[in-house]
């Protein structure tokens, strides 16, 4: 029986009994005084029984209705990590075609064209694709972080932010082989925050100086952006960057806020993510480097 | 993937992984990339200057170093030797930064920084060329400054010329 049904008998059956009350208390009411006692307690012992049926639907009712709005929930929630996944795969998956394939053809024709002399079409070709094509790839998913998360936060914050990195983010670019080893969707997800709360001081005509901080600890990573520009006021409201970053932030169970500080304005968030695995690359894709290693080794 | 010849510094006759001999007085090159037009165009710039000779190319970074070291290892070891990997490595080599041929959803891929630092890793002593479609201020100043352990970048670009090329490569070169 589902839920409508259950409703619609719960209420039905109230009805009856509430008729039925009312009829037999009628009737006694009719015979006198004499039968008074006997129809209080006829009408206590109906109203208890009906009152305890109906406690007892309304809380198998209640009880059902929890059980499906948390599947409902957990569906939600499956499902808007399915589409987060989905959105950065797709994006990663078009800037790489952008940057490989449309580049590389746009290329060879600016190169064609150079060859046949027509030096102004080959350079508009050029420009389309140095100004259009890259861009755009790298809005949807800049490449810098396929490389390094410290690369792609240092071209992000290169000539408009002060950037500082905990040690162990400091990873990939130039140690050795051996790093620890984020997630795409956490560097992706670090990367958004630090680029909205950059924006977002800069939107601000008398911000001077932006400082970026990310330190990653054991079990989280730790991102503030500080600007000495003008302070938030009461009528301040969320953009739709800030929705962003809440996007983010629940992605990893974790907390974002911005306020007011001596300076100006911070913005400061909090993923969480444990940072155990980490490793040398190369041994895990060639597993003969780690023998040449060892060999070496000893 | 073409294998040609494959070369080692100092003298000329010097035959090493790939058993072909470079010509006197040349460096020799390896190229990874997955933009063959590219790749062409590097050889023809290169082998036209009388300097340098390129002994192979790949087109992924997984096949250069699967079939790299695998050049190194003789018939008593399934381990190659890293005497003879360090004694005749190429004198540059050029990577492109992305040219894995696994596919784009891969969670980490692996970039020509980490088969260069592997390698490098291992003692050999190589140029590296960097070569990327990617614009990074960031990346071009670190590099910039590692210049003397012969590192450079290389931006792919519809107005590179040959001497942009040759000026790269040189300036990759171990000092």
């Amino acid at each position: 029986m589902n839920i409508k049904d259950r409703r619609f008998w719960t209420i039905s059956f109230y009805i009856v009994c509430s008729i039925s009350l009312i009829v037999v208390s009628s009737h006694f009411q009719a015979l006198g005084e004499k039968y008074h006692t006997l129809e209080t307690l006829l009408l206590s012992s109906t109203v208890a029984v009906v009152g305890y049926l109906l406690c007892r639907t309304l809380v198998l009712q209640l009880k059902s209705e929890i059980n499906g709005s948390a599947q409902l929930n957990l569906k939600y929630l499956q499902s808007l990590k399915v589409i987060r996944e989905l959105d950065t795969k797709t994006r990663r998956e078009i800037s790489i075609w952008l940057h490989g394939d449309v580049q590389r053809q746009l290329m060879n024709l600016a190169r064609i064209l150079r060859d046949h002399g027509d030096i102004d079409l080959a350079s508009e070709v050029t420009k389309l694709n140095d100004e259009t094509v890259r861009a755009m790839a790298h809005r949807l998913h800049p490449q810098q972080l396929d490389i390094s998360l410290e690369l792609a936060l240092s071209d992000l914050c290169y000539g408009q932010a002060e950037l500082q990195l905990s040690d162990n983010l400091h990873l990939q670019t130039f140690i050795k082989s051996t790093f620890v080893v984020l997630r795409t969707e956490l560097r992706v997800a670090i990367y958004r925050i630090v680029e909205e709360g950059i924006s977002n001081a800069l939107k601000k005509p008398s911000t001077q100086k932006i400082f970026v901080l990310v330190s990653a600890e054991e079990n989280s990573i730790d991102i503030s952006v500080q600007d000495d520009g003008d302070k938030l006021t009461d009528s301040w409201k969320k953009s739709l960057g800030f929705s962003l970053i809440e996007i983010f932030v629940d992605q990893f169970g974790g907390s974002w806020s911005i306020s007011n500080n001596k300076d100006g304005v911070i913005l400061r968030a909090t993923l969480h993510e444990k940072l155990s695995q980490s490793g040398d690359l190369i041994s895990k894709q060639y597993p003969v480097f780690s023998q040449i290693k060892e060999k070496d080794t000893k | 993937m073409r294998n040609s010849a494959h070369v080692g510094k100092g003298s000329p006759h010097r035959i090493i992984g790939y058993n072909i001999q470079v010509r006197a007085g040349r460096k020799s090159v390896v190229i990874v990339d997955d933009d063959s037009d590219f790749v062409e165009v590097m050889r023809l710039v290169l082998e036209n200057d009388d300097s340098w000779e390129v002994v192979d190319t790949f087109d992924s970074l997984e096949s250069f170093f699967a079939n790299f070291t695998s050049r190194f290892i003789d018939s008593e070891s399934v381990v190659p030797d890293v005497t003879k990997m360090q004694d005749r490595s190429p004198d540059l080599i050029v990577l492109d930064v992305f040219a894995s041929n696994k596919p784009a959803t891969t969670q980490v891929p692996l970039t020509g920084f980490q088969v260069a630092l592997a390698l490098r890793d291992l003692g050999l002593q190589f140029g590296t060329l960097i070569v990327t479609s990617m614009h990074s201020p960031s990346l071009l100043s670190m590099l910039q400054g590692r210049h003397k352990d012969g590192w450079a970048y290389l931006v792919k670009s519809a107005d590179l010329t040959s001497s942009d090329i040759l000026h790269h490569a040189n300036k990759a070169l171990l000092l």
